[in-house]
């Protein structure tokens, strides 16, 4: 098990402020002003200037997203350094370039499933916002630990875009054409990225140069029989399909691999009645099998 | 600022006129461009002059059509600038008043809330010009002004709507004003009704304490202070009181900064 190392400290943008003080300088008007400015941006862009509670949310919404920016700014993270950074960019700059991690990370998928609702604006809205008011919330007078979630969400965020990649990756080289359309016509809008991994690493067992992403019962049925008819070496199938995919993908095959040898291969390889074998498939391949009507 | 607002608006022209009449004290005249207004562009166009005129513009005039007479712009103010023009009504408000004659201030308070808010049996625009004036702490204040004025009724309709919801409750033994406007604002919005009596009962943890009113403890404080009351108590803010935290939210004048900012663009 991971455990996730934080380290507790005070928000980056009040640890330059501390430093600022303790240099003795007067501290320019102008971040003050600046500071006062965007606290009321975002007060009437998220919470609400009307009112004194909402308006102390936005001025912590402020330190954290400042923070953020600092954080993930590409400089030596010391006090002065810091410090330096924000002075020479002035607080809006160091602002936008916090909102513009936080839009980013709101542009890359938080699940691996892909939906037809995923693009919807106001599904990024939502997404941003929320993001916003989960990392950015810093409060000067407590730990913060925003950025570090930040890069956590980033790494997770980035896994699912990988995985949904490799997905997008099979049903595009699918051996009947890429998977645009489904049996009625419709074009296909979601994907559930587990089940295509799932199939093509089934599929692949017969060997037989093809790779597979999308299916419906009769192929199921017809792939059953190849099987048992011409016993192949699944795991030399296996070879095959990883021969032909980028090498950044193989981990996602490799665990489905794993994870499918001793349940599904071995029923379809042994004896297993058809119609258990079917049944099983269906929910590996969950909604990436046409259903057939007849 | 106020060239900036008229040209937003579509009738810079109506816009500013309205505006220097209110300030010379012509409401009358204003009320009568506005209604000509009304008959040349219709309904909408002086939504637009109102939206576009600035708040403490909006509640002068407003503020010169209490209770008895009906202006249009009672009618037709949009809930946001309504809100907003509320911040200035305590402006002319002097401490010598406040002290002297709370009472007439939130006499007058009330008949301008009552007059806008049940102008019209628009039971939307009543919701909206209720949320909308309680998201801003100076609404929430000017309303728990009123309720100040009826203590006694709004500690019994708080602990009845307290024990059986909002829709159920509303008997009262009371056939003050302030019974309807208070349920009004109950049923339509409960953020809204709790944000007015934490201004009115800071301390009023429902379930844990009583309410109770300044005007209870002395009534019956001096015979028997133990029973009367426990230091526990959630003890209402006076009329007074409010009204002072009422006159200091008054916006004062911003220091234009020299600072250029970026502005909205901070979000791109």
């Amino acid at each position: 098990m991971n455990i996730a190392v934080h380290t507790a400290r005070a928000p980056h943008l009040v640890r330059a402020l501390e430093m600022l003080a303790r240099r003795g300088a007067p501290s320019p008007d102008s971040l003050l002003e600046e500071l006062a400015g965007i606290t009321v941006l975002v007060a009437r862009k998220f919470t609400n200037e009307r009112t004194a509670d909402r308006l102390l949310e936005a001025h912590y919404l402020t330190i954290g997203c400042i923070s953020l920016g600092i954080a993930l700014a590409d400089i030596a993270h010391d006090d002065g350094s810091e410090l330096a950074f924000l002075l020479k960019q002035g607080a809006e700059q160091v602002f936008q370039a916090g909102f513009r991690h936080i839009r980013e990370l709101a542009g890359m998928p938080n699940q691996q499933i892909v939906s037809a609702y995923d693009k919807a604006p106001d599904a990024q809205q939502n997404d941003i916002k929320s993001l916003f008011l989960k990392l950015c919330k810093a409060d000067p007078n407590l730990k913060w630990t925003g950025d570090e979630v930040y890069k956590e969400d980033f790494k997770a965020r980035l896994e699912n875009q990988k995985f949904i990649n490799c997905a997008k990756w099979l049903r595009k080289n699918h051996y009947a054409g890429s998977v645009i359309l489904d049996q009625s016509g419709n074009k296909i809008t979601e994907m559930d990225t587990d089940a295509v991994i799932n199939v093509a690493v089934i599929f692949s067992i017969l060997n037989d140069g093809r790779i597979v992403a999308r299916i419906n019962q009769r192929e199921i049925e017809s792939l059953v029989r190849s099987v048992r008819k011409a016993k192949p070496n699944f795991e030399a199938g296996w070879r095959e399909l990883l021969k032909k995919m980028p090498l950044e993908y193989h981990a996602f095959l490799n665990k489905s691999m794993n994870n499918l040898k001793n349940k599904i291969i071995q029923k379809i390889m042994s004896g297993t009645e058809l119609k258990t074998i079917v049944t099983e498939i269906q929910n590996y391949a969950g909604m990436e099998q046409d259903v057939d009507y007849d | 600022m106020p060239d900036n607002n008229a040209e937003k608006a579509n009738y810079p022209a109506i816009s500013r006129q309205i505006t220097e009449l209110v300030l010379t004290g012509a409401t009358d005249h204003a009320e009568a461009a506005l209604d000509e207004a009304v008959e040349q562009f219709g309904d909408l166009a002086v939504v637009e002059v109102l939206e576009a005129m600035e708040p403490q513009i909006a509640s002068m005039y407003l503020s010169a059509y209490d209770g008895g007479k009906l202006s249009l712009a009672t009618l037709l103010i949009s809930p946001k600038a309504w809100a907003m023009s509320l911040a200035y009504f305590a402006a002319i408000w002097d401490a010598e008043q406040i002290e002297e004659e709370p009472e007439i201030l939130a006499e007058s308070l009330f008949a301008h809330i009552h007059g806008v808010l049940f102008a019209s049996d628009d039971l939307d625009r009543r919701a909206a010009l209720i949320h909308e004036a309680l998201t801003t702490d100076w609404g929430t204040t000017a309303f728990a002004v009123l309720f100040s004025t009826a203590i006694n009724e709004i500690i019994e309709l708080a602990n009845d709507i307290q024990a059986r919801g909002a829709q159920a409750a509303g008997q009262t033994s009371s056939d003050h004003d302030i019974v309807p406007l208070a349920l009004a604002i109950a049923r339509t919005d409960a953020d809204a009704w709790n944000r007015v009596l934490f201004e009115l009962f800071p301390e009023w943890q429902p379930g844990e304490n009583k309410l109770l009113s300044m005007s209870d403890d002395h009534d019956d404080g001096y015979e028997d202070d133990d029973e009367a009351y426990s230091y526990e108590d959630a003890i209402g803010r006076t009329t007074q009181e409010l009204l002072i935290r009422l006159r200091k939210q008054v916006p004062g004048k911003a220091k234009a900064s020299k600072h250029l900012s970026m502005g909205d663009d901070i979000f791109s």
